[in-house]
């Protein structure tokens, strides 16, 4: 199963949200990691089909996903950044409804629906409407209703934001568990999701894949090098701000902050060599110099 | 597609909008009911008020040209026959009995004969048929003597084509019968609860889409393997189903208060020209309407994603043709669905001039049916499964 981005473009009015993507994707796990409105949610629904891209195709195994139609979407499972529920509906209808909708009938939508409540942990509460639930439960039958038809292609949009550690280790370990075989897409802003569980890391900068199928030990490796520590005097820290990716500061003693700079060369002589973990490496990628440096001054 | 539709369902009837407007199509049920029960009872059948003719039943009888002559002789023999009348003379409240003279009732200046009231229904068994016949040809001289001296070409069109089915009624024949119940019925439902009734269809149905949109899940559905052909095709039995429990809910209510207001069998006596297969043919075109109101709101609401949008273009499409083919002769607006709702073809019949012919409005309701279909459905499949979900 290959899935095939050619020159995917896709503008809003002028507003170019996606810029000439090209990218294969084979089955696996894809983290897809970008600062706020650099087009992941666009990519994300051009994939699910929800999207038409302003030029470019989609393949699936040399196929036009919108050709494809319902044999591409009967493979597809798709839990959006932003959804909405039957407020009126348990949580069970609310599944059994949405196995109607994927085609899924009879004694296996029973057993389809309670299968993703167990894995969504909500089979206790599954005849309560859904209006009564809490956000991060919504969002835990957000991914239940995503693997009802056990899919090939599971495309999720920051699944984890709302959940409780917990939680959040629970479902990274699910999507572990039932990855083979699959091609799993996967935009999120946390770091450490895609850190223990992503096979491959696509960054996604102003509409455009800056890096992609790099394994988090390659982006590592890559950054290895630009980490700096240093300790500074807390009135030095605006100037080094505003020059600088500041990745990290812990307080010391008396009147000093260690600090943590991520950049290419090293910052003042007496800075050291750290060694780098994602978060610094998606400092590397978006940490713009000198955004919030100027906030005190105002 | 039975789960798929039992769920729809639900969410129709989960609707808040939708309980508020059934809510108001009961109340208008029975409002309109009431008014037209009340406006009857005081109403006048012939020359005379109905609480005069209370407890007259008479039998259905036909009357054609044909026969015509055996009920007038009868009439002259019971008229000639004075051991049928109590009194001659004036006739001034207390209880009413009716007199062999036309006369009105408020100021019955000449002497009228008085019917002994056991002979009454004998009576209007000769007289009605006589009666209801003599209007009619009247009708037709009427007719022919403005036709004579009318105004238009449409105009005159209008009148050929009445006289043509005044004497058709004449040659072929009609009923005679108290059908003061089926009267009544067709009169409340040309009122303005057609009016209602297409409003609860909108308000029910203008969600079905919209809602999904407006709720954000239509993202999870047009991403689900039959969440575009089969789930818009649930959506529009679902929709349909709907538009027929509202359908039924009104006609029911509608003939159930007459007829326990009235009896079955008419209960205080109509005298009429029976009008019963007019019942039968507004039921349907009712039914076709709603059916088609329904079709109007389900394109309308695949094609807005805010719910204030598809309920006001909804009523606009809808409702607006009643409301704009009230003023004036807006020949296009008076063939909407809405007017198969309600409307006066439903009592009286309307006529509509077009290509040189005055034509029975109800000749156009199932073309313009088949065209709405041929619109609506598309523009519901195009709108819903070629969204594009940007926010
Ligand atoms: N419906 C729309 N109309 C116009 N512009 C839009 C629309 N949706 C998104 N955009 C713009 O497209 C860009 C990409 O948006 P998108 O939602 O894909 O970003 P994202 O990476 O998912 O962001 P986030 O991390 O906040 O979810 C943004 O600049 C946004 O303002
Ligand atoms: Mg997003």
């Amino acid at each position: 199963m290959e899935i095939e981005f050619t020159d995917i473009t896709k503008m809003y009015g002028k507003k170019c949200a996606v810029d000439n993507v090209n990218l294969t994707l084979e089955s696996g796990i894809y983290g897809l990691i970008g600062a706020n409105g650099s087009g992941k949610s666009t990519l994300i629904k051009m994939l699910a089909g929800l999207l038409k891209p302003t030029s470019g195709k989609i393949t699936l195994d040399g196929k036009d996903i919108c050709a494809m139609g319902a044999a591409y979407r009967s493979k597809l499972g798709y839990l959006p950044q932003d959804f909405g529920f039957y407020p009126d509906f348990s949580a069970y209808d609310f599944l059994r409804y949405l196995c109607a909708v994927k085609g899924i009938g009879g004694s296996l939508a029973e057993e389809r629906c309670k299968k993703v409540l167990y894995i969504a942990d909500l089979y206790t509460v599954k005849d309560q409407k859904i209006k009564t639930f809490s956000g991060g439960m919504r969002q835990r039958l957000g991914i239940a209703q995503a693997l009802l038809n056990d899919p090939s292609i599971l495309i999720i949009d920051e699944p984890t934001s709302g959940l409780d550690p917990r939680e959040r280790i629970r479902f990274r370990n699910k999507l572990g568990e039932m990855a083979a075989g699959k091609i799993i897409f996967y935009a999120t802003h946390i770091i450490s999701d895609i850190s223990y569980l992503a096979d491959r890391i696509l960054i996604m900068k102003d509409g455009k894949i800056a890096s992609k199928h790099v394994t988090s030990d390659e982006l590592l490796a890559e950054a290895e090098g630009t980490v700096w520590l240093m300790n500074v005097k807390r009135s030095e820290l605006p100037g080094i701000q505003s020059k600088f990716n500041v990745s990290g500061i812990l307080p010391l003693e008396g009147d000093y902050l260690r600090i943590r700079i991520v950049s290419d060369v090293i910052p003042r002589l007496d800075a050291v060599s750290g060694s780098p973990d994602l978060e610094d490496v998606y400092m590397r990628f978006f940490g713009e110099v000198s955004e919030y440096a100027d906030a005190d001054k105002v | 597609m039975p789960t798929l539709i039992r769920y729809e369902l639900k969410k129709i009837f989960q609707n808040k909008l939708f309980l508020w407007a059934f809510l108001l199509l009961f109340i208008g049920i029975f409002y309109f009911s009431a008014y037209s029960l009340n406006q009857y009872r005081e109403g006048v059948i012939g020359e005379y008020t109905l609480s005069e003719l209370n407890g007259v039943k008479i039998p259905e009888m036909f009357v054609a040209s044909w026969n015509i002559d055996e009920y007038r002789a009868k009439l002259e023999a019971f008229e000639a026959d004075d051991s049928n009348y109590v009194d001659k003379g004036l006739v001034s409240g207390g209880p009413i009995y009716f007199g062999k003279y036309e006369s009105n009732y408020m100021n019955q200046t000449p002497p009228v004969l008085v019917i002994k009231r056991e002979y009454i229904t004998e009576y209007f068994k000769v007289y009605m048929p006589v009666k209801q016949y003599d209007i009619i040809k009247n009708a037709i001289e009427d007719n022919r003597a403005k036709a004579r001296e009318s105004l238009t070409p449409i105009e005159k069109l209008r009148l050929d084509h009445l006289i043509d089915i005044e004497e058709k009624a004449l040659k072929d024949g009609f009923t005679v019968g108290y059908d003061y119940g089926w009267e009544n019925i067709l009169r409340t439902l040309s009122l303005d609860t057609g009016f209602i009734l297409a409003a609860v269809l909108i308000f029910g149905l203008c969600n079905v889409f919209t809602g999904e949109y407006s709720g954000k899940t239509d993202s999870l559905l047009l991403t689900s393997k039959r969440g575009k052909g089969t789930l818009t095709a649930a959506k529009l039995t679902v929709s349909i189903i709907y538009s027929m429990i509202c359908w039924a809910i009104y006609i029911f209510m509608t003939v159930s208060i007459n007829f326990a207001y009235l009896g079955t069998e008419g209960a205080n006596v109509g005298i009429y020209q029976s009008n019963i297969e007019r019942f039968f043919s507004a039921v349907f075109y009712i039914l076709l309407g709603c059916v088609l109101i329904a079709l109007m709101t389900l394109a309308v609401s695949a094609c807005f994603s805010k719910p204030t949008s598809s309920v006001g273009v909804s009523l606009f499409l809808g409702i607006g043709p009643l409301i704009y083919a009230e003023y004036g002769d807006e020949r296009f607006l008076k063939i909407m669905p809405v007017n198969m709702i309600s409307g006066n073809y439903i009592r009286h019949g309307e006529l509509i001039y077009f290509s040189e012919k005055i034509i029975d409005i109800r000749c156009f309701f199932i073309p313009v049916a088949m065209i709405t279909v041929l619109i609506c459905v598309p523009i519901m499949f195009a709108g819903y499964c070629k969204r594009q979900v940007k926010s």
